[in-house]
């Protein structure tokens, strides 16, 4: 099968997902760069919490997001979407990371450390992280931030499989940072290795640097290219770094997993957290000694993907 | 070496190659390459990258591996003209001017190959006004800026006096001529002597951008820790090698077919430089020797895997046939067999020049075609994201339209500069022909 047509046969079942999980998953309000962290904000961020995210999504009516006019979309009653938020992992587990979010917000943006955990031995598998992900920042094909690994092991009847997603690891060290020709890429003070998607020249440096494959290059290329009409969905503009990319704007430049800061600046955890079926995925401060990472990482199971490497990911695994 | 010591100016004279068929025929056979790269730039431009068969796991393709060639062959073309000018290798004197515009010209032709290679060709002003040091990106271009003004003043001044003697006639050379001089028309012997000079001190100042964008090209493989096979102190090294390589093979057939001169006195000079490409390519090998078998030996898996990828993996051709088999051992033979023939050593030089290119390609892509997690590349489906790669048929169009640009680009200054005369006035001495000074 050739490329292009490979392409194709994906492009349906892709689209489709996309469309589906874009549906479900809330892209938060968009604070501004210049208010974040302040007490005003966070008063208000407290006040439009997940739920009402969810609502206004659910409604069409959030700011920056077209939803083609020929898909009408009900109102969903809360009672609905609760489960939608807390059923898949832990009511408890998800609540406390939310409250810790929100505390973490309150410091400047220099004390806080985002940090990701994710259990493999909770992980399943299911990819729904990948999609909510792909839906969240309205990636485009070829582009996915947080693909999941598999690996078999073991000689029958003796066998296991092991789920590994890979985001973007945020690594302390980041070794796409210097490599970049024009600094499009840097370390943002709470810890996320950030790309100015307007200074990147489309170089792709950076993602030979990376050890993790965790940079993708877009491009241009869309789900519908090829039928008779492309959707208004993939038009519409991606949120990272809490601003409203276009999708010109980010056509041939480098792209990746940001911890979804624009949810985190509104209160919200990263899509893949609050997707994860199993739970499987923790998030918070690594600052905070009492958060919840900060307790799983002291667990004795926590490990970094090419620990020799001494990059110093911010994203470890519970194996 | 003895050399045919009648060199009259007649003989030196530039011009127009007589037009017959193989000229015609080169001509066309341009024309038709620079009309498909048309359309390769045309589908580039339109369509972005999305024609180009690499994407996000095996990243650069094609364009990449013919960057690095033409940038070899310019820092290579600058290091001969240095090497010839200050170990004064007098009947090599000539190729001086010949080898500064091949390297000005090939600097530009690998630099519009990497802007097009680019995925936001609109910004690359961004590398020059706003760069980051700690990118040897950023300081490969600050070489190339300085190699250019530098090779562009050295060629004025390797030129001069030819010029100001072909000022004095009439047409539209001698016009160009005129605009060229600024006024400085002076020919006796001290003004050449002082050109020469002023050739010598540039061309020692030039050495520094040349080997830094040249060796750089090789750090900037070096230094990137997550691919094993790149992550090697040698590659700087045997970059430099490659470059003289690629650029002695140029410039043996450019003296062998298209310098002025080059039936009387071109022959022996033809020699020499065959015979510096062929030495250099066995510098590459024993470098490339050296790499290989630490790679392999060494008990590390990651390594030996990559290593292994080359010579036994999807490219095993391109490293076994064309690199070893047709771009070493074939004109090393030739070299043993035939080491005093012209003719013989041209074609060997060629060879060896067309077996850099594989060099260049196994250097960018076996490179990367090792996953840097294993699985990544099934835990996604996307036909970007895999490791398969071959290039586009866009890809070698826009490859052969960088290639006519860059013969487009030395054949204008061939047509309007006296490339291939003297700068010495007097002729040089039968003893100094014998072994340089």
């Amino acid at each position: 099968m050739t490329k292009a047509s490979r392409r194709r046969f994906l492009a349906g079942a892709a689209g489709l997902s996309a469309v589906a999980a874009g549906s479900a998953i809330g892209r938060a309000a968009p604070a501004t760069a210049a208010s974040e962290g302040s007490p005003a904000s966070l008063t208000a961020l407290r006040e439009q919490n997940l739920l009402g995210a969810l609502q206004e999504r659910a409604s069409g009516t959030g700011p920056g997001f077209g939803l083609p006019s020929a898909i009408s979309v009900p109102v969903i009653p809360e009672a609905d979407i609760l489960p939608l938020i807390a059923e898949p992992g832990n009511d408890a587990t998800l609540a406390r990371m939310q409250e810790e979010l929100a505390r973490a917000l309150e410091k400047p943006i220099g004390e806080r450390r985002w940090t990701m955990a994710i259990d493999l031995k909770k992980c399943i598998g299911c990819s729904a992280c990948t999609v909510a992900c792909i839906a969240e920042n309205h990636l485009p094909p070829g582009v996915v931030y947080r693909p999941v690994l598999e690996e078999e092991s073991g000689v029958y009847p003796n066998v296991t499989r092991r789920f590994t997603p890979r985001p973007c690891m945020q690594c302390d060290e980041p070794p796409c940072v210097p490599v970049c020709p024009v600094s499009a890429t840097y370390k943002r003070p709470d810890g996320v290795v950030e790309i100015d998607y307007s200074k990147c020249i489309g170089c792709r440096y950076c993602m030979m640097a990376c050890p993790y494959a965790a940079r993708y290059f877009d491009f241009g290329e869309h789900y519908t290219d090829g039928t008779p009409e492309r959707q208004p969905y993939e038009e519409s503009p991606a949120p990272e770094y809490q601003r409203d990319w276009s999708r010109e704007s980010v056509e041939g430049v480098v792209r990746k997993c940001q911890f979804c800061v624009h949810r985190l600046n509104a209160g919200m955890l990263p899509a893949c957290v609050a997707t994860c079926i199993g739970g499987a995925t923790y998030f918070g401060d690594g600052n905070d000694p009492e958060s919840l990472v900060n307790e799983l990482l002291a667990s004795g199971r926590a490990v970094r993907l090419k620990e020799e490497l001494g990059t110093k990911p911010k994203v470890f695994y519970l194996v | 070496m003895a050399v045919a010591n009648h060199v009259g100016p007649r003989a030196l004279s530039p011009g127009l190659p007589r037009p017959n068929p193989w000229t015609l025929a080169l001509g066309v056979v341009w024309l038709a390459a620079f009309v498909a790269g048309l359309a390769g730039l045309a589908e580039r431009l339109s369509n972005g990258h999305q024609a180009a068969d690499y994407g996000s796991y095996l990243t650069w393709g094609l364009w990449v591996a013919v960057y690095q060639y033409l940038i070899e062959m310019a820092a290579g073309a600058f290091l001969i003209a240095a090497a010839i000018s200050l170990l004064r290798i007098r009947p090599m004197e000539r190729f001086v001017p010949a080898s500064l515009l091949l390297a000005i010209t090939s600097l530009l032709a690998g630099i519009l190959t990497v802007w097009v290679d680019l995925g936001r060709m609109e910004r690359f002003w961004r590398v020059i006004f706003y760069p980051n040091w700690s990118s040897i990106i950023a300081w490969v271009v600050v070489a190339y800026t300085a190699f250019l003004i530098v090779a562009a003043v050295a060629l004025w001044f390797s030129l001069r006096a030819p010029l100001a003697e072909r000022a004095s006639g009439h047409g539209w050379r001698a016009s160009v001529a005129k605009l060229l001089l600024f006024g400085r028309r002076d020919t006796s012997s001290a003004a050449r002597a002082r050109d020469m000079k002023v050739v010598r001190v540039l061309l020692v100042i030039g050495l520094l951008p040349a080997i830094g964008f040249s060796g750089g090209e090789g750090a900037l493989f070096g230094v990137v820790g997550s691919r094993a096979y790149w992550n090697s102190p040698i590659f700087p090294i045997a970059f430099l090698a490659s470059a003289i390589v690629t650029a002695g093979a140029v410039l043996t057939v450019l003296g062998a077919f298209f310098l002025p001169g080059r039936a009387r006195t071109n022959g022996h000079g033809v020699v020499f430089l065959a015979r510096l490409t062929l030495g250099a390519l066995l510098a590459l090998l024993v470098l490339e020797f050296a790499q290989y078998s630490v790679g392999l030996y060494g008990s590390i898996p990651a390594q030996q895997d990559a290593y292994e990828e080359i010579l036994q993996g999807r490219y095993w051709w391109n490293f076994w046939i064309l690199h070893l088999v047709g771009g070493a051992a074939i004109p090393l033979a030739i070299f043993a067999l035939r080491s005093a023939s012209p003719r013989w050593l041209t074609g060997a030089s060629f060879l060896a020049g067309a077996g850099m290119f594989s060099v260049r390609l196994n250097a960018v892509i076996p490179g990367q075609v090792l996953p840097q997690l294993e699985g990544i590349e099934r835990a996604f489906a996307d036909p970007r994201l895999t490791f398969d790669y071959f290039p586009s048929p866009m890809e070698w169009l826009v490859s052969l339209f960088v290639a006519s640009v860059g013969v487009l680009l030395f054949y204008a200054g061939y047509q309007l500069l006296p490339i291939g005369a003297p700068a010495e006035a007097e002729e040089p001495h039968p003893a100094a022909l014998q072994g340089g000074e």
